[in-house]
């Protein structure tokens, strides 16, 4: 009876252990990436992401000289890549300190005023042109902002990441307290068997680890991240870095839980089994016989 | 050593048998909501279509063209020798299209077809600017894929932008209408389109 209150609660410590790995694992890559500011700004640099947004901002800028009429040339060097990344960064930096930072657009405007007025030199401007020179003027700006930070995704990306940092950093503390304690469980148990203990400690480790192979094989398999196509070719392709590198850590997590388990497993089982092997050993009844006739003859 | 093996066997398949009924049971519970989510996220995936698009030919008995190409692609390219134009022609009039080229108003006939053909091109300097400096007879030429088109221009007209019954589209004979807005050197909206008629030259 007490042996099977034994393996009872060995099991379900066996699980518990299981499942706080498996999440705390979630958890941690979460934490290191998504609510990581360098992650994201690592995978802005790595995909040259800065290069080709002000490809796409100059790409978005012609739209509009083609229907104002005006020369191509007063789009030229309106913006610089430096500020394209400087923006970009305070936009990122805004995000994780939940600050909403506004996109500047003085020094743009300044310049394309300067670049129109050039191009219009000894033209009289009427009120009409004037006006439609304003209104370019704005819609390059206005283009400017929107192409960097799309505005209302902004809103709802410093809506909800405090709330989940918030969940995710008690989340980690909570599945590693839980993991600890059901480890320490499952070997105090019965100090008898210590390392048949350890032994069986292994199971949840290594468990967690082929689970947390089949979620990544899942995932490449089944959701096509290499696809992925939002906003613009910029957004996208460091979008697609940035989960694929998410992805990748599940992977690493699995890696790192099967070796530990594998070792927990074999170490505890061979150091339980030649314990168990030398008590047998001793304890054998004609060994038993021998000291006793040893003792008799004494 | 035999016991330590065959602990560590069971151990093995238990850890695989744990594995197997959580995913089973996550599966039973949550099956239908995962492929539903998977399918969901899924929408942002567009898969590039790397085929190499079927080259366009036409039926010279019935003018009929075969492999029409996608909408946005480009076709052929028109000249302008006249006013040094040599440009690409997209099927498609959207932004994208314009800034590159000339786009295809996607509501007319193909060269060739023996109908109207309508092409729209910005005003600016690499473009359509010139368009004043054209004069009766002077030569269009398209090519394609399936041919090579000259067209003779025989009218020059300045229209409205929504006057669309001075671009008419029709199957019974093969007109070519290029237009650009008007003024050509004017700054923000144009209400006003010059339009250039140009018939096949044979």
């Amino acid at each position: 009876m007490k042996k099977v209150i034994e393996i009872i609660i060995r099991s379900i410590l066996i699980i518990i252990l299981f499942i706080s790995l498996l999440g705390f694992s979630i958890l941690n890559i979460i934490s290191k990436t998504i609510c990581t500011e360098n992650y994201a700004l690592q995978k802005l640099e790595e995909t040259n992401y800065y290069g080709n947004i002000y490809t796409q901002i100059k790409s978005d800028f012609r739209n509009y000289i083609f229907q104002s009429g005006l020369d191509e040339s007063v789009i030229d060097d309106v913006v610089t890549l430096d500020e394209v990344k400087e923006d970009t960064k305070k936009m990122i930096t805004g995000i994780y300190n939940g600050i909403s930072e506004e996109i500047k657009v003085d020094k743009i405007e300044e310049r394309l005023n300067n670049n129109i007025n050039k191009s219009l030199e000894g033209r009289s401007l009427t009120p009409e042109i004037r006006e439609a020179i304003q209104v370019f003027v704005n819609q390059i700006t206005t283009q400017y902002e929107e192409t960097l930070s799309k505005t209302i995704y902004q809103n709802d990306i410093y809506k909800y990441y405090s709330k989940i940092e918030n969940i995710v950093r008690n989340g980690e503390k909570i599945t590693i307290v839980v993991a600890l304690i059901s480890g320490i469980l499952i070997i105090a148990i019965n100090f008898k068997k210590l390392f048949k203990n350890i032994g069986f400690l292994g199971i949840p480790f290594l468990s967690a680890g082929i689970s947390c192979k089949v979620i990544y094989a899942y995932i490449t398999k089944e959701i096509y991240i290499q696809h992925f196509t939002i906003l613009n070719d910029a957004v996208s392709i460091t979008l697609r870095e940035y989960l694929l590198g998410i992805v990748k850590e599940i992977s690493k997590y699995g890696y790192i839980y099967i070796i530990i388990g594998t070792i927990l497993i074999i170490f505890g089982n061979i150091v339980h089994g030649k314990k168990y092997h030398s008590h047998k050993k001793n304890n054998h009844p004609e060994k038993k016989m021998k000291i006793r006739s040893g003792n008799l003859s004494q | 050593m035999k016991h330590a093996i065959k602990a560590t066997i069971r151990n093995l398949i238990v850890a695989f048998l744990l594995v197997v009924i959580f995913f089973g049971i996550l599966r039973l519970f949550l099956g239908r909501q995962i492929d539903l989510n998977v399918s969901l996220v899924n929408k942002i995936a567009v898969e590039k279509n790397n085929k190499q698009p079927e080259i366009m030919t036409i039926d010279l008995e019935t003018n009929l063209i075969q492999n029409y190409p996608e909408y946005g692609a480009k076709y052929a390219t028109i000249e302008i020798p006249k006013i040094e134009v040599n440009l690409p022609v997209y099927f498609g009039t959207t932004l994208d299209v314009l800034q590159n080229g000339v786009g295809h108003d996607s509501a007319s006939f193909f060269p060739g077809e023996g109908g109207s053909i309508i092409y729209m091109g910005h005003n600016a300097e690499k473009m359509f600017r010139r368009f004043s400096e054209l004069t009766i007879d002077d030569i269009i030429t398209v090519t394609t894929a399936y041919g090579t088109f000259d067209y003779k221009i025989y009218d020059m007209q300045l229209i409205g932008e929504t006057e669309l019954d001075k671009l008419p589209v029709q199957k019974n004979e093969e007109i070519l209408m290029c237009y650009t807005c008007y003024p050509f050197n004017n700054i923000g909206y144009t209400t006003q389109r010059y339009v250039v008629y140009a018939k096949p030259r044979s």
